[in-house]
């Protein structure tokens, strides 16, 4: 017995448990190969994403247009795969530096405690009480428009509730028994948080990371309308989406699609959550 | 943005409201009955004080609740008796006599007198009101100079009451259009004895505006105005022309959202809508399903790109004609608009009664590419990437985008397009911080001078940075010019400087597209989309 255990460390473990999960695995599938269509979009996408047609006008999908095209012309195929590129940017880089300044403000504040722990939620307060659109208009208008930095304002104004979820979380583990024999076995405070109470706290960390990710693509698409994000011709799924509801009764395909595309990513994101915290969570006994 | 989204939902909760059940009876089948017609009007309007407003959803009220000392024949525009039942005009057309009616009344039954009107226009010419049409009264002797405080005696201004129903005004120069101004909501009368009131006469912001305290002289008088979700106003008994009103009350619904506009019409919340445009998507569905509610007219306005002509590459006449020639306009209206517009080639709209502009130049590709290569840059070669300004909106984004499109593909130049909300966008294009912004006007007066007159150096509207010493020489010959033929002469030549200089580049002439239910009777389409309700009545369908 002794043996057999011997070779597989918790990674390899929550690996094999994530890969018993079939919907988490397809779901995982279905992102990798997006990823992939995203990066190489400029070499495979039909035709120019900002090619007008006029002449030709909304068309309904057809061999030449697979996704059918819009009220100029425009191809919908690669509208959409161009539009990922952006939402899926915005989703994941704006949601990593949430996720990365949230997790440490949190933990740290939750494990320090004391009047640390009060300073630094009452900034986590005071930025909550700034109307996030402002925040972002402000940044946005102070140090231009630049996409990147588009992705990290919306970044910088994710992370609250984060922070606040992860204290949460750290303020009930810090008292018990695996914190404390870890302190008695004399790890220093940064390995604790980094083995301990973060691994732990996984599961509402990936939840709420994959609620973030489409609040995040949502929000680009509102900045995008008041001129703040990115401007047409270039699209997104938010900006296709939000066009396409007004024309939903005359060309239906303009809404449906990008708004399939956007589910499906979605869905597929949170089927992927539910897996990985399943698989991560370290109070699943070995098998 | 929460209050946006309120405005957008609840004409929705509304109509799904009354629009579930079978048996419920319809705003417009409600309206036959009790003689209410229900209007959709666009914004909310900020407040109704004739002398301090701009919007068109607040004009659209005040042309119900306040008259004129003329009114505007529906289809013919030609200026009729308001207040005034008759008008004597001077030999040199400077000088005119206004006899009032004896049974003008205000809403509370006071007489409407010369006097009234008097006070109205020192009012709105006075600096504290500030309005922004004061300049409207600018053609009358001596009103510029007691705007801009150098006479302070305002009985030195061409306004007098000769008697209580008798009024002169003497102006400037012979202003052929002037009985047309006088309907316009800046010459109209306000109550002094009420305004007073409720505060000082000439401070813009005195609540006499409020439903319970506001009086006017016009057909219809405010009942209620509940922010958000309707202005209704009822018949003013005391109005001189009974007879001539059909309706016995009116309700504005502030839908701003065009997708909701087209809903409430179509589930029958609303007779007709005010706003002159509706969601263009929508248009090729009425023509086919529903052609005798759609209601489509050229109108006397103008849709343009102006350039910022004190930066590169724009400094160059060359540069902007060659822009100018770069635009496939046909294809423009026909695929992208789609409401029905017209091409245009000059700033003024056409009039077949008046003056119509030269067609100087056409859509050229290869004569724009000449331009260009003239101005150093063949084949859109060194040319710096420029962008187009625009007020967020459907139409104007896709009009950028398909003029972005076409340039890249004539000229090989390379554009951006750039988006803002309507106060930034204005802002942005008074301190000049851009390189080409959309533009509109819509016509306040029939006449080619309304249009003409926004490129004066010194116009507050003209903000291309242009200026042309020959052009403001020519616009100031033409106001005082004696005949049509000389004055129409004198617009061709401003016509002329404006195509060689081009500091605008015309797109195309607007055209108003509405709704209206076929029951709706003595509705005329205009080109000034001037639509008076007085007249309006229904021809009720004999269902029961």
């Amino acid at each position: 017995m002794q043996e057999l255990e011997q070779g597989r460390s918790l990674w390899d473990d929550a690996l094999s448990r994530l890969r018993k999960n079939k919907l988490a695995m397809i779901s995982l599938c279905y992102l990798v190969v997006l990823i992939i269509v995203a990066l190489i979009t400029p070499w495979i996408a039909p035709y120019s994403y900002e090619a007008q047609d006029l002449i030709l006008g909304a068309t309904p999908p057809s061999s030449e247009h697979w996704l059918g095209t819009d009220s100029l012309g425009r191809d919908q195929l690669t509208r959409v795969l161009y539009g990922s590129r952006i939402s899926l940017a915005v989703g994941f880089t704006a949601t990593s530096v949430a996720l990365l300044i949230g997790v440490l403000w949190g933990t740290v504040a939750g494990f320090l405690g004391g009047r640390v722990d009060a300073f630094m939620m009452r900034v986590v307060d005071i930025l909550y009480a700034l109307p996030f659109a402002i925040f972002i208009i402000l940044l946005t208008v102070v140090f231009g428009r630049s996409l990147i930095l588009l992705f990290l304002a919306i970044g910088a104004v994710e992370w609250l509730t984060m922070a606040r979820i992860i204290r949460g979380q750290v303020l009930t583990l810090r008292h018990q028994e695996f914190v404390e024999a870890a302190v008695s076995m004399g790890l220093n405070r940064w390995q604790i948080i980094r083995r301990h109470l973060i691994p732990n706290a996984l599961g509402p960390i990936i939840v709420y990371t994959t609620l973030t990710i489409p609040s995040v693509i949502l929000l680009e698409s509102f900045l995008s309308f008041l001129g703040l994000g990115i401007q047409p011709p270039q699209s997104s799924w938010g900006s296709l989406i939000s066009s396409g509801v007004e024309t939903m009764e005359e060309y239906p395909w303009l809404l449906i699609y990008p708004g399939l595309a956007l589910s499906i990513t979605l869905f597929s994101l949170n089927f992927l959550g539910d897996g990985l915290r399943d698989a991560l969570d370290p109070r699943v006994s070995k098998d | 943005m929460k209050i946006k989204l309120l405005r957008l939902i609840l004409p929705l909760v509304c109509i799904t409201a009354f629009g579930c059940g079978q048996k419920t009876e319809t705003n417009v089948e409600k309206g036959y009955k009790t003689k209410t017609l229900y209007i959709a009007n666009g914004s909310e309007p900020e407040f109704l004080d004739p002398h301090t407003s701009t919007g068109s959803p607040e004009n659209n009220i005040q042309l119900a609740m306040f008259e004129g000392l003329t009114m505007k024949d529906h289809k013919t525009l030609k200026p009729t008796p308001g207040v005034a039942k008759s008008w004597d005009i001077s030999e040199d057309r400077t000088f005119y006599t206004f006899h009032l009616r004896d049974n003008a009344k205000w809403s509370n039954g006071d007489p409407v007198t010369a006097q009234d009107f008097v006070n109205s226009w020192q009012r709105i010419l006075t600096p504290s009101i500030s309005g922004d049409y004061a300049y409207m009264l600018f053609v009358i002797k001596n009103a510029e100079k007691f705007y801009r405080s150098e006479i302070a005696d305002f009985s030195e201004v061409g306004i007098k009451a000769v008697d209580e129903h008798t009024l002169t005004v003497q102006l400037n120069n012979p202003t052929p259009y002037f009985l047309q101004l006088l309907d316009h909501h800046s010459f109209y009368p306000v109550n002094k004895k009420v305004i007073e009131q409720h505060g000082d006469f000439y401070d813009p912001l005195n609540p006499w505006t409020r439903p319970e305290n506001i009086v006017s002289n016009g057909a219809f008088k405010m009942e209620v105005w509940d922010v958000n979700r309707a202005i209704e106003l009822v018949r003013n008994e005391y109005y001189w022309g009974q007879d001539r009103i059909h309706l016995n009350r009116l309700v504005f619904y502030p839908i701003e959202d065009k997708l909701a506009e087209e809903r409430a019409f179509r589930s029958g919340q609303i007779h007709l809508t005010f706003t002159p445009q509706m969601a263009t998507e929508k248009i090729a569905v009425y023509r086919e399903k529903n052609p005798e509610a759609l209601h489509i007219q050229p109108a006397y306005s103008t849709y343009y790109y102006m350039f910022n002509t004190t930066k590169k590459p724009f400094d160059d006449a060359r540069v902007r004609q060659a822009l100018a020639y770069a635009v496939d306009r046909k294809t423009l209206v026909e695929k992208v608009t789609k409401g029905g517009e017209v091409p245009s080639y000059s700033l003024i709209p056409m009039d077949p009664e008046g003056y119509s502009p030269k067609t100087l130049f056409s859509d050229d590709i290869e004569k724009a590419k000449a331009l260009l290569a003239e101005a150093g840059y063949p084949n859109g070669e060194g040319f710096p990437t420029v962008e187009i300004l625009y007020n967020n909106d459907e139409v104007h984004k896709k009009v950028a985008l398909t003029l972005q499109q076409m340039w890249k593909n004539a000229l090989n130049i390379n554009v951006q397009l750039f988006n803002q909300e309507w106060k930034v966008y204005l802002s942005s294009r008074k301190n000049k911080t851009y390189d080409i912004a959309r533009a509109g006007w819509i016509a306040d007066y029939l006449d080619p001078s309304n249009f003409l007159e926004i490129f004066f150096s010194f116009s507050e509207n003209n903000h291309t940075g242009w200026e042309n010493a020959e052009y403001d020489q020519i616009l100031r010959d033409a106001q005082s010019a004696t005949t049509d033929a000389a004055r129409f002469e004198l617009f061709e030549r401003a016509n002329q400087i404006l195509f060689e200089e081009m500091p605008l580049l015309p797109l195309f002439y607007y055209s108003d597209v509405n709704l209206v239910n076929p029951t709706v009777k003595n509705w005329h389409d205009n080109v000034m989309h001037y639509h008076r309700v007085q007249d309006v009545d229904f021809t009720v369908p004999a269902s029961e």
